[in-house]
């Protein structure tokens, strides 16, 4: 008799345990660093060129470290935005986009917000760039990189020395600039600092628009893929072109100097955000996380040619000679507002159109 | 030989409003031959046309990919925003030029081939042979080609013709100059396929009753050459007007047509103007194409 009373006690405590166990397995409030995460595939929404190169640095990791695959589903921020828009189906459990695009996409309802419970890496990146994404408690997306904006130039065929936006206006450079057109970031970027340089201030639009009707004539292209504009920048044909300051690094021997303006470093940012209707949320978060990792921020950093958005990432001697971007490069970034320029895009675009490019 | 007629009758005779019996399909089953077609052409062409069309009488605004509604406000935008029509005129201006100049230079060439029996192969070959590059990499081509930097300017400089660099790589002169190289083989394939079958018994007839080669040409050769005239008319004038790719990397990013607009209102999202713009191109081509044909049936003297 005791001894039955025994075993079925015994077996009353053991069910209780695994019950128990069951219950708060998961919980996200009970263990942050134990959350299941699915299997993979996990697929990601890039873009292609250096992008593509500096997440296939770092994928084979991840992994290693998850067994989960990563596809990559490459497309630009606006064709990324819009398949989310679409609904259902759409594939992707991360998407990269830029400002403006993120802003897009948070408010059509399609991204997930993240905590820094979820993320922890999330404290380590630089507050200037992470702020940017702030949702309430959490985030709709991390910045994962970031790259400064820059011109470039042929010393031995502009006549003067270029240290700022204003210097674009000069008669001598006549048919000889290249900037990047609408509808995009730099573009944007672009008018916002002519509105600073030759107005009230970064929202004295109007005084933007009026300033880059007066740099047309020095306007050779407005260029969509900066590739066309170095080429001819390298050629000769082209004297000037308002890009990606980490383009010209690498073009030193041919003659480019890079210079970042006086006046502010417009700057864009590679964010990455679970999206709304992923197949795998916590891989995908755990993905996100794991691009913030320093070590991983480095490897990322190397392949694409890109500032790493965590404070404390070391960068090999070589990197960091092939970057525009530095600590001190961030005390310097023009004050952008993207939720401004991704409102506005539309109409600025078509008045690009008409009173710009046209 | 059947004849139609109200007041003939007998055997071979078939009334009035009735088509002959197709010999080898006939009835129900020659819409079989359709199905093939239709499965391809119903999901990938008229249910996304559907949905262009469903689109333009849509809004949209910023965060939302639409507001399901029912408005006629981006039609308004398009006829009422002189810049729109600008982008038509512009569109139709190089759709035509384009079309023209590819016939001035390839019937010639197209006559000669067709003429000679002698080393056809070899000119259709290099007439052919552009095509089997990339037409991406032939229109970047054309940059290089056209620089300030390139070998035409060079060569120019070289012999003393000129003493700057002529800016000839952006603009409507190098998007002209890039169509046409693109899109003249398919002019001289369209009217030599025409010139190939032409009965040279009409041009013998024509001599031998003491017409002149030039009147044997204008009268005989180029009459019946006009259903492939027309063709390679409408194939490189909807080519030419619908072309994205040549206009945005040749026009450095300051000359607009329907297309380059289309892409620029996708890329902000804007989707029902760009619906809209996709309309108006197939609209406006479309009764250009009928116009042009039925001109040159009328030309034929078939009469239908």
């Amino acid at each position: 008799m005791r001894k039955k009373w025994a075993i079925g006690a015994t077996s009353l405590t053991l069910t209780l345990a695994l019950g128990i166990s069951g219950c708060t397995a998961g919980d996200p409030d009970s263990d942050p660093g134990s959350i299941e995460l699915e299997e993979g595939p996990l697929t990601v929404g890039i873009w292609g060129g250096v992008w593509e190169d500096a997440i296939n640095a770092v994928i084979p990791e991840f992994t290693a470290e998850t067994g989960a695959e990563v596809i990559l589903d490459i497309s630009n921020s606006a064709d990324r935005v819009s398949l989310l828009q679409a609904g259902q189906g759409s594939g992707m459990d991360v998407a990269f986009l830029t400002p403006e695009a993120m802003i897009q996409a948070q408010m059509s309802g399609v991204l997930a917000s993240f905590t820094e419970a979820e993320v922890p890496n999330l404290a380590t990146t630089q507050p200037v760039l992470t702020d940017n994404f702030a949702d309430g408690d959490g985030f709709y997306a991390a910045p994962i990189s970031w790259t400064s904006t820059g011109i470039l130039y042929r010393e031995d065929l502009v006549p003067f020395e270029i240290t700022g936006i204003e210097d674009l206006w000069d008669p001598a450079l006549e048919g000889r600039i290249a900037i990047q057109n609408m509808p995009t970031l730099g573009a944007a970027s672009f008018l916002v600092q002519a509105s600073s340089v030759f107005g009230e201030g970064p929202d004295d639009i109007d005084a933007g628009f009026a300033a880059l009707a007066e740099l047309r004539p020095n306007i050779q292209q407005f260029y969509s893929v900066s590739s066309d504009a170095l080429a001819a920048l390298v050629a000769g044909d082209l004297w000037v072109v308002s890009t990606i300051a980490n383009q010209g690094v690498g073009l030193a021997d041919q003659g480019v100097v890079t210079i970042l303006p006086e006046e502010g470093i417009a700057y864009s940012i590679q964010a990455a955000a679970v999206t709304a209707g992923a197949d795998k949320p916590n891989l995908a978060q755990a993905f996100v996380d794991y691009l913030l990792r320093p070590d991983v921020q480095a490897v990322w950093s190397e392949a694409g040619q890109t500032g790493p958005s965590g404070v404390d990432v070391a960068l090999s001697a070589a990197a960091q000679a092939n970057i525009a971007e530095t600590p001190d490069t961030v005390e310097n970034l023009v004050d952008l507002d993207f939720p401004f320029i991704a409102e506005n895009l539309q109409t600025w675009t078509e008045r690009w159109q008409r009173e710009v490019a046209n | 030989m059947s004849t139609t007629s109200a007041d003939a009758s007998g055997p071979g005779v078939i009334p009035r409003g009735r088509r002959p019996r197709d010999p080898l399909i006939g009835g129900w089953r020659r819409w079989l031959l359709a199905v093939p077609i239709a499965v391809v052409t119903i999901p990938l062409l008229i249910v996304p046309l559907a949905g262009i069309v469903r689109a333009a009488f849509d809004r949209q605004t910023f965060g939302a990919r639409s507001e399901g509604v029912w408005t006629l406000d981006n039609w308004i935008r398009f006829v009422t925003d002189p810049f729109f029509w600008q982008a038509l005129g512009m569109t139709l201006l190089v759709g035509m030029l384009t079309a023209v100049i590819c016939f001035l230079l390839g019937f010639p060439y197209a006559f000669l081939v067709s003429r000679r029996v002698a080393w056809r192969e070899l000119q259709l070959g290099l007439l052919i042979a552009p095509l089997l590059v990339n037409m991406v990499a032939r229109v970047y081509g054309w940059q290089v080609l056209l620089a300030d930097s390139g070998p035409l300017n060079q060569a120019l400089l070289a012999i003393g013709v000129i003493n700057d660099p002529i800016r000839m790589q952006f603009g409507f002169g190098a998007i002209i100059v890039a169509l046409v190289h693109v899109l003249l083989p398919y002019m001289v394939l369209a009217i030599y396929a025409v010139l190939g079958t032409i009965d040279r018994s009409y041009e013998d007839a024509a001599r031998s009753l003491g017409a002149p080669r030039w009147r044997v040409f204008r009268d005989v050769t180029l009459p019946l050459a006009v259903p492939g005239i027309v063709s390679g008319f409408i194939l490189v004038f909807t080519s030419a007007a619908g072309s994205f790719l040549v206009p945005s990397v040749m026009g450095g990013g300051r000359f607009y047509t329907l297309p380059t607009l289309i892409y620029q209102y996708s890329q902000t999202l804007d989707y029902p103007l760009a619906s809209v713009i996709a309309l108006v191109l197939v609209l406006v081509t479309t009764p250009a194409i009928v116009a042009i044909q039925r001109r040159s049936l009328r030309t034929l003297g078939t009469g239908r």
